[in-house]
């Protein structure tokens, strides 16, 4: 039995645990919102609320800025640091960071970001106001702000740009709101929430709906080219992402330029080249398909295999009697359905469904002779699509066959890769697509097999531009970003960043391969002088260039020899990257103390007054499409949004041969650890040594 | 060799002179299975425990690879972590990106937990504990950028460590110095080809399309099997 006077010290600690359970129980039931999540950061934690979430987005030709404006509050009653993580959608890059300090808004500036941290934390030490935002990764973004008086509030706005994804002719903007999984965090406002979205569109916009929301929404179409739309909600549940999406229809195919230009400096231009619905009319005489599908053990897994013959189903059902196809099975070996190419009626659909129904799947992955024989049913006459169909999980050795393969393939042939699944060797479809003139698809399960068909289909048959070059008659064009441009295709315009010296007409020579044939058209273009209403490129700009040198670094083996580039990118255009950080101070002294550079406030103030502008537009067109009254004899006239735009028509519509080779899904890329021959092969050393020494000492 | 394990052996059947020289300073041929009286059946049992440990240890990895969906929810994934989901920081080791990744990392890995297993269990284990926490605390905080995280190069990378520390002491001890310098060599280059991928940025062999490789993790787990072998340099009843 222990001693009566043990108990005191077993209660001290008793509390002392409680204490400190207590303590990490606050810190991690912190409170925590949509769209982000908020902590107290330090010490005990604390509990803050977001008290008002707004958003504005203003999307003009397909570049979508937005803003969202936040009030913080400290419920508790002391100082706390509240650390904020949001997301933004891929490809977005953060081009401003406001605090209001004092009741007057304090424009951040982007630091390297290894001296941002630094000098943040040295005002946190002194319990002054800095603020800082980083990014955490590709596409989280992490915000500081120190401190939060107790019971105080704090606004802050944060401004991203982004180009939207086509597909289709349908653009899609996502805010993101569903940021965690965790069952246990609320994904309830407790403030209010609104969200308006101006459309900006030299291009016809025809419909405009948000497929996550429906009727939530209040939309507005005001013209072809001016759309608004608005959410709000107060206490609402905020647990799925807000996604808009409008379809445009271009008339006729053109090359459009938008610039900026600021006095004494070069400017910079974006070209989007666009296919036109006259492209879409084309005589239909029939393709021939060879559908190559994965019945390899990995198919079993997440009822790949099952999903599989759900697609393929559903693509041989969209295909038409002019079509010919065969199917191909693989695994270790390959086999086929019909052993020709048969006409795609009524009967060989259900030859092929019961075919379909009768796979299962087993054994290991050997793709090489599925696609050799696919090969073999190229008539010279027609065209022939290879469509894949399988998880790409192959062998590493294999992997270099099956890029060697898409390059053999016969001359008119196509290879299209269909990922099924979400455990999807994504990189590798993508690759054997791009390289085979084809485009990556991916399926999951939750997705409408019928109308992924037709819309396959609907790309097959539509004309594309693939190889595309561009030159032009003077070296004032130079930097242009991408420096390979992908394939053109109908739904899907083609952006072409760069930088120009000297404003004036300039020809653009546009060639590729369109019906078999080489395509070449040339186009006379007038870069402008000043030009200060398309600031938003610039930094567009300077972004590809940023992910280019970031992707060519990762492929070379190493980003030491791009770094001073990517800072002197990301500091000179107010780009947050991986390696700059936004910075807030309490005041413009306390910039000059630090010997930074007010370069992000006034390009803000050149952002702001040309966004202002382009909302007056928004709001003459508003005005003058208004329809309520009487009707009146004729309507008043379009308002012209650019102020720099060159439509030239393309040549007339001729059958299609090529066909993109991107997909709209990018592929996420984790950390693991890897084990590779060298390691491998020293381990086997250590092995063997291990026996040997084992062995002489047993003997 | 541990001087647990030799405790053990001598509890049961060693000839009574081992455990007399065991506790002072033991000569290299008077060790467990150097002993040359050391019963065969002993050593067998000893390998098939160590190959069973193996296999148990493999084995969530391979259920793992079998159900995608619960690689998802035991991977390392920094959100989730933050957000209290903390046994990803254990399980993250058993989680991998594909089949490749799997087989690459598994097959040495149980090699690994092989020797290091015969060489001394809780050593082993010590080792295993400390490297499952460490690599993923080491990505944590120096690689912000790691979203998620799979595989279990790192926990391999540490028993390559103790291994061949183990191995080297044993050959000093026993003055076999071909196998002290092949060992160091082994050591060396492990460590030059760690330090070198992370210095640049570049992977000296892996290639692989479905993630990033991640040299840190190596790195700490050479650094915990290092320690992990550095516990036996402390006077033995410590360990005993």
């Amino acid at each position: 039995m222990r001693p009566k006077t043990k108990q005191p010290i077993r209660l001290a600690k008793l509390a002392l645990a409680a204490v400190l359970v207590a303590g990490i129980a606050c810190a991690v039931t912190t409170q925590t919102q949509a769209a982000g999540l908020l902590i107290a950061d330090g010490g005990l934690g604390g509990r803050l609320e977001i008290e008002e979430h707004t958003v504005e987005v203003v999307i003009n030709n397909g570049i979508a800025v937005t803003h969202v404006n936040q009030v913080f509050r400290n419920l508790e009653n002391r100082q706390v640091e509240a650390l904020y993580t949001f997301p933004v959608p891929k490809g977005a890059s953060v081009a401003n960071f406001s605090m209001w300090i004092n009741g007057r808004e304090m424009i951040g500036e982007v630091v390297e970001k290894e001296r941002a941290r630094e000098i943040y934390n040295s005002y946190k030490r002194v319990r002054r106001d800095p603020g800082l935002l980083e990014q955490v990764d590709y596409r989280t973004f992490e915000m500081r702000i120190f401190p939060i008086a107790a019971n105080a509030e704090q606004r802050v706005q944060i401004t991203y740009y982004q180009e939207l994804d086509f597909d289709n002719d349908w653009a899609t903007y996502v805010y993101p709101l569903a940021t965690t999984s965790r069952q246990t965090v609320s994904s309830r406002t407790t403030g209010r929430f609104g969200l308006t979205l101006d459309v900006a569109s030299e291009v016809p916009i025809v419909v405009m709906e948000s497929p996550s929301h429906g009727d939530d929404f209040a939309v507005a179409k005001h013209s072809p080219h001016h759309v608004q739309a608005s959410f709000e909600t107060t206490g609402g549940d905020l647990n799925r992402d807000l996604v808009l999406a409008y379809q445009v229809i271009r008339p006729r195919t053109g090359l459009d330029l938008v610039a900026s230009m600021e006095p004494g400096e070069d400017g910079y231009f974006l070209m989007t080249l666009t296919v036109g619905e006259e492209l879409s009319e084309v005589a239909d005489a029939g393709m021939d398909y060879a559908f190559v599908l994965d019945i390899s053990g990995s198919m079993n897994n997440d009822g790949k295999l099952s999903l599989s013959r759900s697609s393929l189903a559903a693509f041989v059902q969209a295909l038409d009697e002019k079509d010919r196809f065969e199917i191909i099975t693989f695994n270790v070996a390959a086999n086929n359905l019909f052993r020709e190419l048969r006409n795609a009626d009524a009967g060989a659909k259900q030859q092929a469904q019961s075919f379909l129904a009768a796979q299962s799947a087993r054994g290991g992955t050997v793709l090489e002779p599925a696609i050799r024989a696919a090969y073999r049913y190229k008539d010279p006459d027609r065209a022939l699509n290879v469509i894949i169909l399988s998880d790409g999980m192959t062998e590493q050795k294999e992997r270099q066959t099956l890029l060697r393969l898409a390059g053999e393939r016969p001359s008119g042939a196509r290879i299209f890769a269909i990922g099924v699944g979400n455990d999807v060797n994504r990189p590798l479809l993508q690759q054997i697509a791009e390289d085979a003139g084809g485009l990556a698809a991916f399926i999951s399960r939750g997705d409408n097999f019928d109308r992924q068909a037709r819309a396959f289909r609907r790309k097959l048959l539509r004309p594309a531009v693939s190889n595309i070059e561009i030159e032009t008659d003077t070296s004032e064009l130079y930097d242009m970003e991408p420096r390979r441009l992908p394939n053109l295709y109908h739904g899907a315009p083609v952006r072409l960043y760069g930088r120009y010296r000297t404003p004036g007409p300039v020809q653009i020579t546009l060639r590729g391969d369109l019906g078999g044939e080489r395509f070449e058209e040339v186009f006379t273009l007038d870069l402008p002088g000043e030009e200060a209403d398309n600031p938003e490129i610039e930094r567009m700009w300077a972004w590809h260039r940023v992910q280019r040198l970031l992707k060519r670094a990762d492929r070379g083996g190493g980003r030491m020899s791009v770094l001073d580039e990517i800072v002197r990118l990301g500091e000179g255009f107010s780009i947050v990257t991986e390696y700059t950080s936004f910075l807030v101070l309490e005041n413009d002294a306390e910039y000059r103390r630090w010997k930074i550079e007010r370069r992000n406030a006034s390009r803000v103030k050149r952002d702001r007054a040309s966004q202002q502008r382009v909302r007056d537009k928004l709001a003459d067109l508003r005005v003058q499409s208004e329809d309520i009254g009487p009707v009146t004899a004729s309507r008043a006239p379009e308002v012209e949004l650019r102020p720099s735009v060159t439509r030239q028509p393309v040549t007339q519509p001729r059958p299609a041969v090529s066909q993109p080779n991107t997909s709209p899904r990018g592929h996420d890329f984790g950390f693991g650890g890897a084990l590779d021959p060298l390691t491998a092969a020293m381990i086997a050393a250590l092995g063997a040594l291990s026996w040997v020494a084992l062995r002489r000492s047993g003997s | 060799m541990t001087s647990r394990q030799q405790t053990a052996v001598g509890r049961a059947s060693a000839p009574p002179h081992c455990s007399q020289i065991r506790r002072a300073s033991a000569p290299p041929h008077c060790s467990q299975i150097r002993c040359a009286s050391a019963p065969p059946r002993i050593l067998a049992q000893g390998v098939g425990r160590a190959a069973l440990v193996a296999l148990l240890l493999v084995l969530p990895a391979l259920v793992v690879a079998m159900n995608p969906a619960l690689g998802e929810a035991l991977q390392f994934q920094r959100e989730a972590v933050a957000g209290g989901e903390w046994w990803r920081v254990l399980t993250c080791h058993w989680t991998h990106w594909s089949m490749d990744h799997l087989i690459w990392d598994a097959f040495p890995f149980a090699l690994l937990v092989l020797l290091a297993w015969r060489a001394g269990p809780r050593r082993t284990l010590w080792t295993l504990g400390l490297s499952t926490v460490l690599i993923p605390a080491g990505a944590w905080i120096f690689y912000p950028q790691v979203l998620t995280y799979r595989g279990l190069s790192g926990l391999a990378s540490a028993l390559f460590m103790l291994v061949a520390l183990d191995l080297c002491r044993e050959a000093t001890a026993g003055r076999q110095w071909a196998t002290v310098t092949l060992v160091a060599v082994l050591m060396a280059g492990f460590t030059a080809k760690v330090l070198f991928e992370i210095f640049t940025g570049a992977t000296v062999f892996a290639d692989s399309a479905f993630f990033i490789p991640l040299p840190l993790a190596h790195l700490i787990g050479a650094q915990c099997g290092a320690l992990a072998a550095a516990r036996d340099l402390r006077p033995q009843w410590r360990l005993i």
